[in-house]
């Protein structure tokens, strides 16, 4: 059963809409739970779809805590009320969890660490494929870890959320991102004084060190301020991707 | 710096709080007012996992808030106060506790009986009366998701 939750959380967005966000998906993912539980009462069904019909969000790679908590209350026969308030209350802490992590550290780093490959001589399949390893190298066992541990502890799920230390992770990750803007900056700044085929190494190493030292001590210094400034890097060094492909 | 910000939001401690907000605001606390949560720690367990972590959140129930309202004023902290529906909040101002002070309507979504007045924002025939009354207990009203966008006067969202 965990194997075909798992299947139906992939897809968790796949009925995204804006009157009920992440709620329609997440009804679909606890289906074969419900249907397994009160399929043999079509009007307990019916109360059970009705309680999970309704406007649902969450951060998409940690909703399996919710949709594991919730299979469980619903395993545990706990009661419509307090089905009702995990619904309520998960929202916020797996929104704003999953939002730091993945969308203001995890993603724009990992998509700088395939950049500064390209610009070392990665070629294009390269890039892409090493973007797509490394992100889901954490995205997809966080999916799994999640929905495992909801539907391990139920309503005490807060536990298992809380083990996983996200905001530790979101600033060592965004201090790696940090690093990464100061290096692909250099590389890019030597690219575009230099080029490459000059072969200068020594400028090279230069401008990568003062670049990414700079960098890496305003990461340091605005600890506060860090995983949002990394999204307005990201887009700095693919407007300047951009500018040197198109000069060259 | 007093309260920074009181806001009337049914999913409390969430993204737009504490990054749309929270990173103008710079709070100091997260003061949830609410009479459910304080009885329930699985609830709040969760709920402060949603706050940064260098930012600390009090839990307190309306009648343990109302003596303390002078206090968060008064207080070096930047205070943000959040309740999930309109009834904590007017409990929280009646008898002109919150005079002076402004209440922001940050969300409160679809549900049964309730009608849509903003985007984010849809009341029920109650909440409307109970943003009248903050308005005569001296409270401003006006309705704003997040700081980029622009606020909705009282008059707007009850039109």
């Amino acid at each position: 059963m965990t194997g075909r939750l798992f299947v139906r959380l992939l897809l968790v967005q796949a009925l995204w809409n804006y009157r009920s966000l992440l709620g329609a998906g997440l009804l679909w993912i606890l289906l074969p739970v419900l249907r397994r539980e009160y399929g043999h009462d079509p009007a307990a069904l019916e109360a059970a779809l009705a309680r999970h019909r309704r406007f649902f969000n969450a951060h998409p790679y940690l909703a399996g805590f919710a949709a594991g908590a919730l299979a469980r209350m619903e395993r545990d026969r706990q009661s419509p009320e307090l089905i009702h308030r995990l619904r309520e209350v998960i929202r916020g802490p797996l929104g704003s969890l999953g939002d730091r992590f993945f969308w203001a550290a995890w993603l724009p780093t990992t998509v700088l660490l395939a950049a500064a490959a390209g610009l070392l001589g990665l070629p294009g399949w390269g890039v892409v494929l090493l973007f797509l390893v490394t992100y889901n190298l954490v995205h997809l066992p966080v999916r799994w870890w999640s929905l495992r541990v909801g539907l391990e502890q139920g309503r005490g799920v807060a536990r298992g959320i809380a083990a996983l230390e996200l905001p530790r992770w979101t600033e060592r990750v965004a201090a790696l991102g940090v690093l990464l803007v100061g290096f692909v900056f250099g590389l890019l700044f030597v690219e575009a004084f230099f080029g490459t085929a000059s072969g200068i190494p020594p400028v090279r190493s230069i401008a990568l060190a003062v670049g990414g030292s700079a960098l890496f001590v305003v990461g340091i210094l605005r600890p506060r301020g860090r995983a949002g400034t990394i999204p307005a890097m990201v887009l700095a060094v693919l407007a300047g991707l951009f500018l040197l492909g198109w000069v060259r | 710096m007093a309260i920074t910000l009181l806001r009337v939001d049914e999913r409390l401690i969430h993204g737009q709080v504490t990054v749309g907000w929270g990173s103008r605001l710079r709070p100091t606390v997260y003061v949830v007012v609410d009479d459910d949560l304080v009885s329930s720690d699985w609830e709040r367990e969760l709920m402060e996992l949603g706050a940064p972590p260098e930012v600390p959140v009090e839990f307190v129930s309306v009648s343990e808030a109302r003596p303390r309202i002078g206090e968060w004023q008064g207080s070096d902290a930047r205070v943000v106060i959040l309740t999930r529906d309109l009834d904590h909040m007017a409990r929280l101002a009646r008898g002109r506790l919150l005079a002076g002070e402004e209440v922001n309507l940050g969300g409160l979504h679809h549900a049964p009986g309730r009608t849509e007045a903003l985007p984010y924002l849809f009341l029920t025939v109650r909440d409307r009366e109970l943003i009248v009354e903050l308005g005569e207990e001296g409270t401003r009203v006006s309705a704003r998701d997040l700081p980029t966008s622009s606020p909705k006067t009282a008059q707007e969202i009850l039109r």
